[in-house]
């Protein structure tokens, strides 16, 4: 596997916001030589056409800790086992993205070659809270194997309790490493934001 | 010999004043004749020397964008003029990359040919307030300059100027200025034209335009 691996962007079709990141963020992926394919991200709107139910809980930590998750959060949670589901029919690695994360660094071969699973993002600079600092974003972009991919899904939670991030930071730490340099999330404040935290 | 450069550091360069010179950098026709014999001055609050006129007239390459930063200087350096620390700039050549610009990132150590060449045609700049901000300046070129200091309007007055984090609109504006860069150039040049504007008489007397 000396080639780059496929990039499978989360986005949101006839989605306003979510069009509008994908259009500035895409040329970072493609300019650098990747393949980059669209994916459709699941809604409130979809969850029923989802092949795998999953179970929410009510929120375990965090400031919105003990309330349940809101549909947003939901679909991201839908939309990321989707695309597990994807990576787990490849037979290389595959990388998923979500529709705001620009790559700002060359994503090292032997990082791919090496590790099942990658950290590749970070929220900073370019967020929406840029006072909070640098800090991990293990859904906004990472790498995965086929088999890490196929773990992630047979070990889904009966109910789930966390958000999605945190699942899959679980797994990069766990099982692999963080490049989180490499790609950033990007807020614009006139083209705003998809999901929405508080119920 | 020099051996400190404006009370920072050390420099390791022989520094050799000639004048009358020979040498053939660009026919020897670099400047204008605007002579100062008794030192630096400001004229109208603007440091009037420019190039020859035709050198401000070199066709513009519409992706070409300039940056050169603090990251590669060896030397000490004043703070103020890393305000805006390699964080940002760790961002800000890629945001250009990702608009389609093909950004050249000049140093101290490009040849002088080859950095008059690429500011000259470059459609803009972004930079820190150092190295070769003389030469944006005297080819008026559109500018987004960076650095905790007044002095920076002085040395730059056709730019679109940052100062700080802190003190600017936001600590990310000048990231939002330049993500925003394509709808943001036409008032970029209208700083140019009204530089220039102000200048063409002074020193090439007569109007710009």
């Amino acid at each position: 596997m000396d080639k780059l691996p496929t990039v499978g962007m989360i986005y949101l079709k006839d989605n306003q916001t979510s069009e509008e990141y994908k259009k500035i963020v895409s040329p970072s992926w493609i300019n650098a030589g990747f393949n980059l394919e669209y994916q459709q991200g699941i809604t409130p709107e979809t969850f029923h056409r989802s092949k795998i139910t999953l179970r929410f809980g009510n929120k375990q930590s965090g400031r919105n800790a003990g309330k349940p998750f809101t549909e947003t959060e939901k679909a991201i949670w839908y939309s990321h086992v989707k695309m597990w589901e994807i990576a787990s029919r490849k037979s290389n690695p595959y990388i998923i993205i979500e529709h705001d994360v620009m790559l700002l660094k060359h994503i090292d071969l032997a990082d791919i070659k090496k590790y099942p699973i990658l950290g590749l993002c970070h929220n900073g600079l370019l967020s929406n809270k840029p006072k909070k600092g640098y800090r991990i974003s293990a859904g906004g972009a990472y790498m995965l194997s086929r088999d890490i991919a196929k773990k992630m899904i047979s070990n889904l939670p009966n109910k789930i309790t966390t958000n999605s991030d945190a699942y899959i930071h679980s797994y990069i730490t766990k099982y692999g490493a963080f490049k989180h340099e490499c790609s950033t999330q990007l807020y614009i404040p006139e083209i705003g934001l998809t999901i929405n935290h508080d119920a | 010999m020099l051996t400190r450069m404006h009370g920072y550091g050390k420099v390791e360069v022989e520094v050799e004043n000639i004048f009358n010179t020979t040498h053939e950098l660009l026919g020897r026709q670099l400047h204008t004749n605007i002579d100062r014999p008794h030192g630096y001055a400001v004229l109208n609050s603007i440091n009037t020397w420019l190039f020859q006129e035709r050198f401000l007239h070199t066709t513009v390459k519409q992706n070409l964008v300039v940056v050169w930063r603090t990251k590669f200087i060896s030397s000490d350096y004043p703070a103020f003029k890393d305000s805006y620390d390699s964080a940002y700039w760790d961002l800000i050549i890629p945001i250009l990359k990702m608009l389609g610009y093909t950004v050249m990132e000049i140093t101290h150590r490009t040849p002088i040919r080859e950095v008059f060449s690429l500011i000259s045609q470059c459609k803009f700049i972004v930079a820190y307030n150092g190295m070769y901000h003389y030469i944006a300046k005297n080819l008026v070129k559109p500018m987004v300059v960076m650095g905790d200091s007044k002095i920076i309007k002085t040395h730059n007055p056709q730019a679109v100027h940052f100062f700080s984090p802190k003190k600017d609109r936001s600590e990310r504006a000048v990231l939002d200025y330049i993500l925003n860069i394509k709808n943001n150039f036409d008032k970029m040049n209208e700083k140019v034209i009204d530089t220039k504007r102000k200048l063409y008489p002074i020193v090439y007397g007569k109007e710009y335009g």
